[in-house]
């Protein structure tokens, strides 16, 4: 059946990425409270939540790093919370970046806060992709079978 | 029966109203469903103030607060704080920052736990404990409240019958259910600035030691409270207290009594200032009966000074803080002072705390010099605390050892030590007699220097107190530096024993030559007399004028170097001079304000803090001094450029106050020519007008 590729595929998916260490068990706790907690949709709610969110933070941090004068501890604000929407969800690659990152705020280091924060972009977009990859595939085998939610 | 019972056990933790503050969503979103799948009732905010908006409006509506430590519109310390003090609810904080200090940092300030993001559900599930200690606690200090044989209100009766039935039935729970519930039911108290003066005074007036909860109620005189209340917060108030001690790496037996006192008034003025509240000039006058009140001002000051959050806030926050915290010094009689402030805007701490221990270090190491007893060092850490909101450089307070701070404190001025934080300097005003505003106007039968607060002798003091907007007009007052050709050197050699120590180095100021040029004596100041030791102690011959332990000069020219900008600079070079004086007119310098030259521009400040000890002066009734000072008032640009002569012009007073908003200072010249040299913890040799060798 096609429901029952499309599962393997995200299966495979979400496997591939804890092995690549863009998830930890975090993510796993997410799917556990939403399988036990009765809360369809849970996982997607806050992966896309996550997404929105990432992409604000690191938007406003890019800005900050153009100003003339780079307000560090307000980068470093940032990156923190980053850090815990990253942890909360269980983004574990983006997570240790931003851990970086935040060293480099504090060394005040605007080159260094670039280069950073081009490696957590590019970590975020990576997972993003992998999070979209999985939404869809949800998406999909919901539609094969809405009873299986 | 039986079974019920045991429905309530299972279900006590479910139901657990929680209020989960955090600015990421992502995080709010999980963490509402962590306490959802635990059965709680969550409310979610994103930010702080609506946190605390909700805890004030619906007290009794939360059981516990969840709150994350970096949120944008507020610090999730601050919030800790204030719902610790304000409220009596279990705070938990989390934050994706693990780090030891941090954490400790939160366990300091009163939370009960601390998480670690990603909050895992095992986390969540547990948390209800804090709940429960806390019932059990509040339940325990109920029955203590009963064997204490305070009054009983009559809805406590009942809880009383309950918790005896429970101590004989052993732990049972349907009966410890009922228990919590009336304990739950127990109306909760809103700690309204008000009523935590009134408490705050009512400690006072009876001793920090001796305070109890009935007494306090008493006092307090408000009806629907009850002991419990009383008691809950006075315990939150200790431990308040003994933070603060702690932070200050000072324990509070070490501390003098009335320290201790100046210590909570300071804390209530926090509280006041804190966000919503203002200081009221009900404050200043009840406290008035006490000697120490008057002592007030600068206590609160200094106390505020040496608190390591404060001295960052310092550089950042307005010039109406200093004032705040200045609060009123004159002796009733006689001086109309106090100014209540209004810090609308004032966006400090509620509980000043920081790192422990170490910023406090720091902070003594300050030039200043100390002595003999914890009582003088108070001075030497107020100085450095002000040295390093000047200075604005973090390496100043964070955790280098002492001999570095002083060493970069003290040469830092001499490269130009940039001011940028009025507080400092207006805090330096408090130590150093002068404090501004009001203060000038005062009649001056007794012009009194008050310094360190503490220290100084209750009566008489005439404190000027300085805010932020009598620094500008002090720019019209002509300064001038009798003794400009002297390329005055200050040499700080440090002799005691204590951690001060550290400072003994010599440090030349040549740099203080620049100010000579446009310094005209204006008014003459005085340094009277000079209590060291505790303070406690009046000195006999204060009428007469007495001993100058502790000399600071500060002087101040005007912008002559339009390299600084607005900005001012400061030299401080600190003076360490123990000199008796045995006529005070001798003694008596000029008192010089600010400048005309250079209305706008900066200073340049040399600024040099001497002090075996605290200074404060007394003017002998008879002086001259006290009948011309009247009609002193900073704020009148036409001021008689020439107020007040002592004398000699041996030491001069130069409060220094910068009109460009960002800064004010004060700053006492002494120096002795004519006075008797005393050798206390220094020798004090003098080379010249301006050269002291320790």
């Amino acid at each position: 059946m096609a429901a029952a590729a499309l599962r393997d595929q995200l299966t495979a998916l979400l496997s591939s990425m804890f092995s690549q260490g863009l998830v930890d068990e975090q993510f796993q706790q997410l799917q556990m409270l939403q399988d036990e907690g009765g809360t369809p949709g849970f996982v997607s709610e806050v992966v896309t939540l996550f997404c929105d969110d990432a992409d604000r933070i690191i938007n406003e941090i890019a800005t900050l790093l153009e100003q003339p004068v780079v307000n560090f501890d307000k980068v470093d604000a940032y990156v923190h919370q980053l850090k815990g929407s990253s942890a909360s969800v269980g983004a574990q690659k983006v997570k240790f970046t931003c851990m970086q990152f935040r060293q480099f705020c504090q060394d005040k280091s605007r080159d260094g806060c670039l280069m950073a924060l081009a490696v957590v972009r590019n970590d975020f977009y990576d997972l993003r992709n992998k999070f979209q990859t999985m939404l869809q595939l949800e998406q999909q085998i919901q539609a094969y079978d809405p009873k299986q939610q | 029966m039986a079974a019920t019972q045991a429905t309530a056990a299972r279900k006590f933790p479910e139901g657990l109203r929680v209020l989960a503050v955090d600015d990421s969503p992502v995080c709010l979103m999980l963490l509402e469903a962590l306490l959802r799948r635990c059965k709680y009732q969550p409310t979610m905010t994103r930010d702080a103030a609506t946190a605390l908006r909700m805890l004030r409006e619906r007290p009794g509506d939360f059981d516990l607060v969840i709150s994350d430590v970096h949120m944008l519109d507020m610090d999730g310390f601050k919030l800790l704080e204030l719902i610790g003090l304000e409220m009596d609810l279990p705070v938990i904080m989390q934050s994706a920052n693990g780090e030891l200090e941090t954490m400790m940092k939160g366990v300091t300030h009163g939370a009960c736990d601390y998480l670690v993001k990603p909050v895992s559900l095992k986390d969540i599930q547990n948390i209800w404990q804090h709940v429960w200690r806390k019932r059990k606690l509040d339940i325990r200090n109920h029955n203590g409240g009963y064997n204490d044989g305070g009054e009983l209100v009559g809805a406590t009766r009942t809880k009383r019958k309950y918790t005896r039935k429970m101590r004989n039935d052993g732990d049972n729970y349907g009966e410890n259910k009922e228990n919590m519930d009336s304990t739950l039911k127990r109306q909760r108290v809103v700690w309204t600035p008000e009523l935590h003066r009134d408490f705050v005074i009512a400690v006072h007036e009876l001793g920090v030691d001796r305070a109890v909860p009935r007494k306090i109620l008493r006092m307090m005189k408000v009806d629907y409270m009850t002991r419990e209340n009383i008691a809950s917060h006075l315990q939150k108030y200790r431990l308040y207290l003994k933070r603060i001690s702690t932070q200050t790496g000072m324990d509070p037996d070490q501390f003098p009594e009335k320290w201790k006192y100046m210590n909570e008034l300071d804390a209530l003025k926090n509280y006041c200032e804190n966000g919503r509240y203002r200081l009221t000039p009900a404050i200043a006058s009840s406290s008035s009966s006490n000697p120490f009140a008057r002592m007030n001002s600068a206590s609160a000051l200094a106390t505020n000074g040496f608190l390591p959050t404060h001295s960052v806030q310092l550089k950042n926050s307005q010039r109406n803080m200093a004032m705040g915290t200045v609060g009123h010094g004159g002796s009733p009689g006689n001086n109309p002072v106090f100014q209540p402030l209004q810090n609308s805007s004032n966006a400090r701490k509620c509980f000043p705390s920081g790192p422990s221990g170490s910023s406090f270090a720091n902070i003594s190491n300050g030039l200043v010099l100390d002595t003999d007893d914890s009582g003088s060092s108070y001075a030497g850490m107020f100085c450095k605390s002000m040295w390093e909101t000047s200075n604005g450089s973090p390496s100043c307070h964070s955790g280098n050892s002492s001999a570095n701070k002083s060493n970069n404190g003290v040469s830092a001025p001499a490269n130009q030590f940039q001011v940028q934080s009025k507080f400092g300097f207006s805090a330096l005003a408090n130590q150093f007699p002068v404090q501004s505003n009001c203060g000038f106007s005062a009649p001056a039968n007794q012009y009194q220097v008050q310094s360190n607060g503490g220290f100084s002798v209750p009566a008489n003091q005439f404190p000027v107190q300085s805010n932020g907007e009598f620094l500008a007009p002090t720019n019209q007052f002509p300064v001038q530096y009798p003794e400009v050709n002297n390329q005055p050197l200050v040499q700080m050699n440090q002799s005691s024993t204590n951690h001060f120590s550290t400072i003994g180095n010599d440090y030349q100021f040549p740099d203080l030559a620049n100010c000579s040029k446009y310094w005209q004596p204006t008014a003459p100041s005085m340094f009277p007399d000079l209590g060291h030791n505790d303070g406690t102690s009046f000195r006999p011959s204060q009428a007469n004028i007495a001993n100058i332990n502790q000399l600071s000069s500060f002087a101040a020219s005007s912008g002559q170097e339009p390299m600084f900008g607005d900005e001012l600079h400061g030299q401080m070079s600190p003076i360490m001079s123990t000199i008796s004086l045995s006529d005070f007119d001798d003694q008596m310098g000029s008192f010089n304000i600010g400048n005309d030259t250079s209305p706008a521009e900066m200073m340049h400040d040399n600024f040099s803090l001497g002090s075996d000890s605290n200074i404060s002066s007394s003017t002998p009734t008879d002086s001259s001094f006290g009948s011309t000072f009247p009609d002193f008032h900073l704020d009148s640009p036409e001021m008689p450029a020439q107020m007040l002569n002592g004398g000699d012009e041996d030491g001069i007073l130069l409060p220094v106050l910068d009109d460009t908003v960002d800064q004010q200072d004060l700053f006492d010249q002494l120096d002795e020519n004519n006075g008797r040299e005393k050798l206390g913890s220094g020798r004090c040799v003098r080379k010249g007008p301006f050269e002291c060798f320790f």
